[in-house]
């Protein structure tokens, strides 16, 4: 039997014990276990349901998945029917709800209209409308996140009954030159950042001169704001080991690392366990490829730095040193993993490869208006009234990301800018808020789209604490080789916040000016794009920036260093309690009144809170000269 | 061979070398503060750049390589802003500023200075001031005045740095001083082998550590100061001169530590050696040497070393002038010559003229020849090899080693005794994965680097070799790991991989020094018959073993004599403590006891006559080493007080004898030169980078077995075993620190866990240990270095008292728990 035979057999029987498991008769209920809704508390959900159910001694299935994308809305939750005419999707199924949950979808055998999401199999009805027409689906072309939320991402089956393997089993029909030139057909860029064309990189490999050769997954995900990543381990994990299948025909390797930051407990869990199944089934193992070739994948939990994101760090952390991003030359192409032929992908850029080949490249380059081809995740956060993550064609543009999936910004409030691409990126203001969603328009601004996370900032944010947290960051996960990196980013920080102090100088810009050139000599990304949050604010916010240094003041009046709590009605009675919740006493009372004592005062805002007509923030240097 | 044009100036170069390397070497300024020649570039200081032609910006220098053709500027406006920049910022963490200060040479701690900074940090106040490379580096790149920094608050000042580390007495380690360039890191990683450091934490957390993080002396850092001599800053110091800012000259000449003979590099100050770094030119020390050879050039303290020449009138010694001195000696030794024979010692440190001389003297004035209170051992060592190859000199040359693909050592611990030699052997394994045996009852870290160690009980180092000998030619044994590591190293050989067997003869016990040799030379032979010479390296103890014997020393046993002897000339030499047969009534007896020597040793003070001679270094000459390296000795210091060289000292005799001699050292040679046609080369030698004498290979190769030799163990009994240690109470330089308790592990007996279990004892507890009539008393570390059954006792230990013990073959002694330390 042929490899690609196998791999069919296997589809076969799980298509039919997947219909078989529809065919069960009983209520299904998935409830998405992920590390968003973990952090809503579907913990206790799950457990409530479980003892809910148990309670009343029904026959159900409960079953888990990964996400579907509504972060903010979690925990969701479907309900199938019994003998599944209708499987519905609800949000916001939090513990107190649970009884009344299953009382109505469970034991009365109805739907809750009030929480449901949509229809996610069978008729709409009046009440409740197909998923698919929910606003924040529209426009959503889910390619990668097809499956996540429906199956069960620790079920190889579910997988394969979808569609898993196909792609796999066209490829082993191929030659490695075959599959490098479908890969090149496609136009498939990393989606870590780079854009490099994927199959390309793949060439590198497959005519590398030195054996063995190694595949690494890049799962470290650290930018700050991004998660795309996580849902597809935690939602889908076979669709990578798929991808690396495929990648493993391509270049002869026979060994993949699945690198996850440690930080994704669940992802690493749920990977190992599809690694462990496709073993188990074949997939993987001394034949996996065919003709005796072998495959293996580790799962490897990361270091928990940000530089062993950077491909050559990684393979460093694995191969047991400090994770420190490498010289080049060599490329990973000629010495990566244990000094042998390797290639590094994201894990969105692997995941894609298993549509390309179960459909096609012209089918997959299809959607994107961009030169960027395919589909792309997000993740979006900050300032927006829905954090969530979608999967979105390349090409359209930010604005509608913001609008459509972020749903606007919390409170109305009035868009300051956002910033995609992590800590080595900045802040882009309000006005470029319709760039296409391309890699050039940001690379042409010096920064960079990134790997998916989107962060949108509203008013209220300074764009000097911006720059210091990403500063701070980057001064942190400095690996410590190059003295421009690990020192230049502590001046620049430095600097920074001295600017917060109130002791802004006019001759900060040529500091700041002439640390952006040393540490361009940085020998990684990490290093020298350090300080593109600060080049970006003073060219984007140059105003803010003015104001910071001449007048020393926070036109956001966000600094706890530029600003004052101050009584502005010493009569009114909230000042009791705020006198009483104040963390350092600072709020006291003296014959003259109530009084807050700026040494003490931390600036946490607890007092305002609750007396915001007795208490103002106001500036902390008064320079009347100037401001008149 | 390709050119490339660096500022204009075209230079050959070959393709593939690192661009910094090339610059440097061509006379073109580079500042490279991260790069260690030699090594993969680390390209963390970013101080290298320049610009190339082609590619966009600014390249670094460490990481490219030479191309031919490539159009090379390190003076453009761009490259020196950049430098600049990148200095700027490395001195942002340094301590604050009179290192980019021209007026630096004029300031004085505690002035204000011009710019209003009370003048108490950085160069002015630093050991290193003078001889920082980062200074250098400063002023080089335009970057003296420059200081972007200063004025602005900084993260790295807010926080104390760590303490300096001033807890050992060879080195200092101040991480405020530190710019985190990690060549000490590397150096100690990829050329000592030893990665006693670490660079940890990230960002503002940064540094370098020993260890685990505590001090050195806790890590397993063995002092060799290869980390000092790479560290462009302050922060690595050694401990006993790092105020020695700047030396009257730099002598390169030969350590005469161990029979490695590295080229050491000796900087003194008014005659005396103030620092020692590693010479120039020496193919297998290279740049390294080890704590012996770093910290041993003060081996003695002034006033302890012997400043006068004494005779002896009645109980006491009278200082004399060396003529009376040496009149009084010579007619002392011919009236002495009527009533019967005159034996000449000479130690294992006297040039090859200074013991040509010597056998000169033994021979025609004396009709007697000249040995060693080695002798016993040498001549069981060259016994043992005669038979075997026909010859003792093989034909070996070091220098193969690192590249070889299989290593035998059988030796006490190689890493204590020649720690170079050890160094070289693991370059070997970690750089082209050879295949390394080590038979050696002591563990040491050179068994974390061998494929197979086997372990021999104490003294059975020669039996165990000999089992592999026997297993490579077919036989079985067994002990499975001998006959794995035989299979193995029969594989090396059948792929042509080169195979060297290194041995070092143990330095106290003839016997077991013989069978080590046997065993040795059986391996080889087993290997390679009538090309044993080939592959086999012998190490004796001391620098100039090989020299002593090719002089013809040792060929007339004194040592056997000694109840005939009338007279005794001892040069260098200690008999009294080296060779257990010898009482103190064979020396009362004697008519004439001339000794030549720097300090007044035991036998010295019974001596009629002292000549004192001035210490190691003074003196001019040749040393052969190890593997036949005829290697220069380079007057480095000044004799002291009345003090003669000791070839000065023995040409006199010599003459007051009436023997006509060469009157220098350099005249000695030539007709050493006439005598032994292979010194003809050394006879030219310049400077210290040594000649290998021309040793053809033997063509004898002829198995013999051990003779049997019955070892039982004895009950409650444990059998001892020697050895030399790498800290000598010698390093004495070292020695004035407080700390220095710390590092006399040669002082404490060692035993193993197992032993430690069963007598109840533990480290620190003092114990007594007794055979016959000899007690020796000292405290016990409980360690597994050595091996179950047996006792550790340093040939260094109460000034080589362990001697008293090896009247037996093997000795065993039984242990009493004197008192528990509190
Ligand atoms: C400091 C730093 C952090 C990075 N972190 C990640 C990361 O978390 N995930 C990732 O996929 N790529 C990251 N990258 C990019 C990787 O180096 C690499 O380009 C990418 O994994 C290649 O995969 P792709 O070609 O599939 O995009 C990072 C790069 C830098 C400089
Ligand atoms: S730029 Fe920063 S992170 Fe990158 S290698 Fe240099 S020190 Fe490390
Ligand atoms: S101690 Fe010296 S050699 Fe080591 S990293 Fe610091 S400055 Fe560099
Ligand atoms: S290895 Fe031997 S010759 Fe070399 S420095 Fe050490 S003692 Fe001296
Ligand atoms: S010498 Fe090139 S970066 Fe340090």
């Amino acid at each position: 039997m042929s490899t690609a035979e196998k791999v069919t057999g296997l589809i076969n029987a799980a298509r039919d014990q997947w219909e078989d498991e529809r065919a069960d008769g009983r209520q299904v209920i998935t409830v998405c276990l992920d590390t968003s809704s973990l952090a809503a508390g579907v913990q206790s959900t799950l457990d409530s349901l479980r003892a809910e159910i148990e309670r009343l001694g029904h026959d159900v299935i409960i079953r888990t998945s990964g996400s579907w994308g509504f972060c903010w809305l979690e925990p969701t939750v479907s309900v199938r029917s019994a003998g599944g005419g209708l499987t519905v999707l609800y949000h916001s199924v939090t513990e107190d709800r649970v009884e009344e949950f299953v009382q109505r979808t469970i034991v009365q055998g109805e739907t809750m209209p009030e929480l449901a999401l949509g229809i996610v199999e069978g008729n709409a009805t009046e009440e409740i409308g197909h998923l698919s027409d929910h606003p924040f689906m529209q426009g959503q072309i889910r390619r990668l996140m097809e499956r996540s939320g429906q199956i069960d991402p620790e079920n190889i089956n579910h997988y394969l009954a979808l569609g898993g393997y196909e792609g796999f089993a066209k490829a082993l029909t191929q030659t490695d030159e075959q599959i490098i030139e479908e890969m090149l057909n496609s136009g498939l860029g990393g989606r870590g950042g780079g854009g490099f064309p994927a199959g390309r990189k793949w060439d590198f490999l497959r005519t590398a001169t030195a054996d063995p050769r190694y595949l690494v997954c890049n799962a470290d995900e650290g930018d700050p704001g991004a998660w795309v990543n996580r849902i597809l381990l935690e939602g889908d994990p076979h669709l990578i080991v798929e991808g690396m299948l495929i990648a493993a025909l391509a270049t002869g390797s026979i060994e993949g690392y699945i690198y996850i930051r440690h930080e994704y407990p669940l992802a690493i869990q749920r990977m190992q366990t599809a690694v462990d199944q496709a073993r188990e089934v074949g997939l993987l193992g001394p034949d996996a490829l065919g003709d005796g070739r072998p495959f293996e994948l580790v799962v490897f939990a990361g270091a928990g730095s940000y530089v062993c994101g950077e491909e050559t760090g990684l393979m460093s952390s694995i191969d047991g040193y400090r994770g420190m991003p490498r010289i080049r030359p060599p490329f990973p192409a000629q010495a990566g993993l244990w000094n042998k032929p390797s290639n590094v992908n994201n894990v969105e850029t692997y995941a894609n490869a298993p549509l390309i080949f179960k459909n096609g490249s012209e089918w997959w380059s299809s959607v994107s208006s961009a030169e960027e081809k395919g589909t792309k995740m997000f993740t979006l956060s900050g300032a927006v009234n829905q954090a969530c993550c979608v999967e979105v064609p390349f090409g359209i543009s930010v604005r509608e990301l913001m609008e459509h999936y972020g749903g606007g910004l919390q409170n109305d409030a009035e868009l300051k800018g956002y910033q995609p691409g992590g800590p080595l990126s900045g802040l882009l203001p309000a006005g470029e808020i319709d760039l296409p969603l391309a890699l050039s328009p940001f690379r042409e601004r010096g920064m960079f789209l990134g790997s998916g996370g989107i962060v949108f900032f509203d008013q209220s944010t300074s764009v000097l604490d911006l720059c210091t947290y990403f500063l701070d960051f980057c001064e942190d996960e400095s690996c410590g080789r190059c003295t421009t990196c690990f020192q230049g980013t502590q001046r620049a920080l430095e600097i920074l916040r001295r600017i917060g102090q109130g002791g802004g100088r006019e001759s900060d810009y040529e500091k700041l000016n002439d640390l952006i050139q040393a540490l361009r000599w940085s020998n990684c990304l990490h290093g020298q794009f350090a300080p593109t949050s600060v080049k970006l604010a003073l060219n984007y916010f140059r105003d803010e920036f003015e104001i910071l240094i001449k007048e020393q003041r926070d036109p956001t009046q966000s600094l706890p260093g530029l600003i004052q709590y101050q009584i502005k009605d010493s009569t009114a009675s909230e000042l009791e309690v705020a006198s009483e919740l104040c963390p350092t006493d600072a709020i006291v009372r003296n014959n003259l009144g109530w009084k807050i004592d700026d040494a003490a005062c931390i600036r946490c805002d607890a007092c305002r809170e609750v007396a915001p007509l007795a208490i103002e923030v106001r500036d902390r240097f008064e320079i009347p000269l100037l401001t008149q | 061979m390709g050119t490339i044009t660096a500022n204009g100036k075209q230079i050959e170069a070959e393709d593939g070398q690192p661009l910094v390397e090339v610059l440097k070497n061509n006379g073109i300024y580079m500042s490279n503060l991260c790069y260690v020649d030699g090594l993969k570039p680390y390209a963390g200081c970013r101080t290298c750049l320049v610009d190339i032609e082609g590619p966009p910006g600014l390249q670094l220098a460490c990481t490219a390589q030479v191309q031919d053709g490539m159009i090379v500027r390190t003076d453009t406006e761009e490259v020196t802003e950049g430098r600049r920049s990148v200095v700027g910022v490395i001195l942002s963490n340094h301590s604050e500023r009179c290192l980019t200060c021209h007026r630096r040479e004029h300031c004085h701690p505690g002035d204000i200075c011009l710019r209003d900074d009370v003048v108490t940090h950085r160069c002015l106040t630093c050991s290193k001031n003078y001889r920082c490379e980062l200074q250098a580096t400063c002023e080089m790149v335009g970057s003296a005045g420059y200081e972007p920094w200063v004025g602005e608050e900084r993260t790295f000042y807010e926080e104390p740095q760590p303490p300096a580390d001033r807890a050992n007495p060879y080195m200092e380690f101040d991480p405020q001083m530190c710019i985190l360039c990690t060549r000490c890191q590397r150096v100690c990683d990829e050329k000592r082998h030893t990665s006693a450091i670490t660079l940890g934490g990230r960002g503002s957390d940064l540094q370098i550590s020993f260890g685990a993080g505590g001090t050195i002396d806790e890590s397993n850092c063995d002092f060799s100061g290869a980390c000092i001599d790479v560290c462009p800053t302050a922060a690595l110091m050694e401990h006993p001169n790092k105020w020695v800012s700047k030396t009257d000259q730099w002598t390169t000449t030969t350590c005469d530590s161990c029979s490695v003979g590295c080229s050491i590099s000796i900087g003194s100050k008014n005659g005396e050696a103030a620092i020692v770094r590693p010479g120039q030119g020496n193919p297998f020390s290279g740049d390294q040497i080890c704590v012996r050879g770093r910290y041993h050039y003060d081996s003695l303290q002034s006033q302890d070393r012997l400043s006068q020449h004494f005779v002896r009138k009645g109980q006491i010694h009278v200082p004399e002038t060396i003529d009376i001195a040496i009149e009084e000696a010579a007619s002392n030794l011919l009236k002495a010559a009527q009533k019967g024979p005159i034996g000449i010692l000479v130690g294992g440190t006297i040039t090859n003229e200074e013991a040509w001389l010597a056998n000169q003297i033994g021979t025609q004035v004396f009709d007697n020849g000249a040995d060693s209170s080695y002798g016993p051992i040498l001549r069981a060592v060259t016994g043992a090899l005669e038979e075997r190859i026909g010859t003792w000199k093989m034909s070996t040359d070091m220098t193969r080693i690192p590249k070889a693909k299989a290593i035998i050592v059988v030796a006490d611990d190689l890493e204590e005794s020649h720690n170079v030699l050890s160094v070289r052997i693991k370059d070997a394994v970690t750089r082209e994965g050879a295949h390394l045996t080590v038979i050696s009852s002591l563990r040491s870290e050179l068994v974390d680097f061998s494929k197979a160690w086997l372990r021999p009980g104490g003294g059975e180092e020669g039996v165990v070799a000999d089992a592999l000998a026997n297993c490579l030619e077919g036989s079985d044994n067994q002990d499975q790991s001998i006959v794995d590591a035989a299979r193995e190293i029969q594989e090396i050989v059948a792929g042509e991989g080169d195979v060297v067997i290194v041995v070092a003869p143990n330095p106290v016990s003839p016997t077991i020094a013989k069978e080590m040799t046997s065993g040795a030379a059986n391996i080889a032979v087993r290997l390679f018959g009538e090309k044993a010479s080939d592959h086999l390296i012998v190490a004796p103890p001391e620098v100039n073993i090989h020299g002593i014997l090719d002089m013809g020393v040792t060929q007339t046993s004194i040592v056997d004599q000694i109840d005939q002897l009338a007279g005794l000339v001892v040069i260098r030499d200690d008999p009294s403590m080296r060779i257990p047969q010898w009482s103190a009534n064979h020396f009362q007896n004697l008519e004439a006891l001339v000794v030549i020597d720097n300090v007044m040793h035991p036998t010295a003070k019974l001596a009629d006559v002292v000549i004192a001679e001035g210490r190691a270094y003074s003196g001019s000459g040749t040393y052969t080493q190890g593997d036949f390296r005829a290697q220069k000795l380079s007057p480095a210091i000044a004799t002291q007080g009345d003090t003669v060289t000791c070839y000065s000292a023995l040409s006199r005799l010599a003459t007051a004898l009436g023997l006509v001699v060469p009157g220098t050292p350099e005249d000695a040679l030539q007709q050493i030169a006439s005598d032994h046609p292979q010194y003809l080369e050394a006879a030219n030698l310049l400077i210290g980078d040594g000649i290998r004498l021309n040793i053809p290979s033997s063509g004898t190769g002829k198995y013999i077995p051990l003779n049997p030799r019955e070892i039982l163990a004895a009950p409650n009994k444990l059998r001892v075993v020697t050895g030399r240690d790498q800290y000598t109470a010698t390093d004495a330089a070292a020695l004035r620190h407080p700390e220095a308790e710390k590092l006399h592990r040669y002082d404490q007996f060692q035993i193993s866990e197992e032993d430690g279990e069963a007598l109840d004892l533990t480290s620190g507890d003092e114990i007594e240990v007794t055979a016959g009539e000899t007690t020796l008393r000292a405290s016990v570390t409980v360690t597994d270095r050595v091996a179950e059954g047996c006792i550790y006792i340093s040939s260094l230990l109460q000034g080589g008292a362990v001697i008293e013990f090896f009247t037996e073959e093997v000795p065993e002694v039984s242990i009493q728990n004197a008192a528990v330390r509190a």
